[in-house]
């Protein structure tokens, strides 16, 4: 089971990495040679790659944030335990956000620190996933086993994280769309049913 | 040559016959500049028996040229057309429910005689020309295209300019059997319908402002607005509407749609402006379509020549 999370996990980054090389000399030859070879669905170089990566690595940040709040609902609800997997899904969902993260410092803020955090000032939508990377962050450097134990209602803060991506998400929006809409009512609803268990 | 006190959009109201000198006496510049210069046009790179569509026949206006051009691919595959799909992706899969061979455009309101056009004249009779032009998106993409179109000013010419002329509002044609989204029209999910855009009337009458009817050299693909659309170069993208069927021309500043739908986030003016940003989207720099590297914007979209003395006297924060 964790090795096929941990392909799973894989998989986006390949995507990434697959429609990237199109626009990199030899490495487009490689490219050329997955999709002459079956792999058409996976289309070519992306329009803006740039904006392309981003939203790939931010939209998996979420899909794991939801694989990882949907294991307690699981487990109270349908009696189905997958507990020992969550910490491993949590870390994926910060993994992503790392990457998300990072991707927008480097090339949203050109690596300035000081950039980023006037940008954080300035975009709301910023603020709220600087934010929200913060509380993941701190969730991961605590998830070992011994730290964990003690920081365990530190991690009651997910939630809030979990509003902040909501608003983090909407607020890059132009419009909300549908596709955008399910993702807030499956977050929206998986910190729902927490409030429901009590 | 005197010494112009009043801006141009200042003008009284018997001034108007000296606007439209001002502009033929603009055109004969743009000759002139073309002529002296000699430029040879960059012709479209991709052989245009490979683009789909009818053959235009069209004149090239080497006064605006850029060295790269997008490829055909990118500019008919990454569109905002909501009327077909929030995706950038989407018009291009869906627009095949767009009809553009039987269409007109009206022009209406504050003009000597309201006007009715069919596009079909329009592309056998109008002086067609191309024009290559970057096009910069509100979102921070951008391109450069080679549209083929008119100057605007040659149309609403014809239905000719009064005094009372002062705002241009320009309308997509509204039909949900042809625009599917337009039906969910209020609802959750999409911007209110028919899409309209305005401009003032001397933006309108620019030499820059223009009509396509096609890229490429060939008629517009139904993804990037056919029949006809709007292109003004040194506005973010929205403001050059789509697949226009109305042109009414009014006294008093007239609605434009993105300024309803968020008018924190979006002017009427939406002048391309590095130093503005928006509540998103820094607006200093610019991803071109396919480059893996931002590039500077450029004051106007690199029009500040042309253009800028429209707004010398307005301060560009507030009327962004």
């Amino acid at each position: 089971m964790k090795k096929i999370i941990w392909l799973v996990a894989f998989l986006p980054l390949l995507y990434i990495v697959y429609k990237f090389a199109w626009g990199i000399p030899y490495l487009d030859s490689v490219a050329a040679f997955i999709y002459e070879h079956g792999g058409k669905s996976l289309g070519k170089l992306p329009n803006d790659p740039l904006k392309f990566a981003a939203d790939t690595l931010g939209i998996n940040a979420i899909h794991f944030l939801i694989a990882t709040l949907s294991i307690s609902p699981l487990k109270s609800y349908l009696k189905i335990n997958l507990i020992k997997y969550r910490r491993l899904l949590g870390l994926w969902a910060f993994a992503y956000a790392f990457m998300h993260s990072l991707f927008f410092f480097i090339v949203e803020n050109e690596g300035n620190l000081s950039l980023m955090i006037e940008d954080a000032y300035k975009r709301p939508f910023v603020f709220f996933g600087l934010s929200a990377f913060l509380i993941l962050l701190m969730m991961a450097m605590t998830s070992p086993k011994k730290l964990f134990a003690k920081f365990v209602k530190w991690h009651k803060l997910v939630y809030i994280a979990v509003v902040f991506i909501i608003f983090h998400f909407t607020m890059s929006q132009k419009i909300i769309g549908f596709d955008v809409a399910v993702y807030v009512g499956i977050l929206a609803g998986l910190l729902v049913l927490r409030l429901l268990k009590r | 040559m005197n010494i112009i006190t009043k801006a141009p959009w200042q003008l009284k109201d018997s001034d108007v016959t000296d606007e439209k000198i001002y502009n033929e006496r603009r055109t004969l510049m743009k000759i002139a500049a073309v002529a002296g210069a000699g430029v040879m046009v960059p012709t479209a790179l991709k052989a245009s028996s490979d683009i789909p569509g009818k053959t235009l026949n069209f004149s090239k206006n080497g006064a605006y040229h850029e060295t790269s051009l997008t490829d055909y691919d990118k500019i008919t595959t990454y569109n905002n057309f909501y009327e077909f799909s929030l995706a950038k992706d989407g018009p291009s899969k869906l627009a095949h429910t767009l009809e553009p061979e039987d269409w007109s455009i009206e022009i209406t309101g504050e003009v000597e005689k309201s006007i009715r056009i069919d596009v079909n004249e329009i592309i056998s009779k109008f002086p067609l020309e191309e024009r290559i032009y970057r096009f910069r998106c509100v979102e921070g993409w951008s391109m450069v295209v080679p549209w083929v179109g008119f100057e605007l000013s040659y149309l609403l010419k014809k239905a000719g300019l009064t005094s009372k002329s002062k705002f241009v509002q320009f309308q997509t044609k509204y039909d949900p059997r042809m625009f599917p989204e337009q039906n969910k029209k209020g609802f959750l999910g999409n911007i209110p319908f028919p899409y309209v855009e305005g401009l003032r009337i001397d933006e309108a009458m620019h030499p820059l402002t223009i009509l396509s009817v096609g890229l490429y050299g060939k008629t517009l693909p139904k993804q990037n607005g056919a029949p006809i659309r709007l292109v003004v170069p040194w506005k973010y993208g929205f403001k050059s509407i789509k697949s226009i069927t109305r042109i009414h021309v009014s006294e008093t500043l007239t609605d434009s749609t993105w300024n309803i739908v968020n008018p924190r986030e979006y002017g009427f003016y939406s002048n391309v402006n590095p130093e503005v940003s928006h509540p998103r989207w820094s607006q200093a720099k610019e991803r071109p379509l396919g480059a893996f590297f931002k590039k500077r914007t450029e004051m106007f979209n690199g029009y500040a020549d042309e253009v800028a003395a429209m707004y010398k006297n307005m301060d560009l924060r507030k009327n962004f």
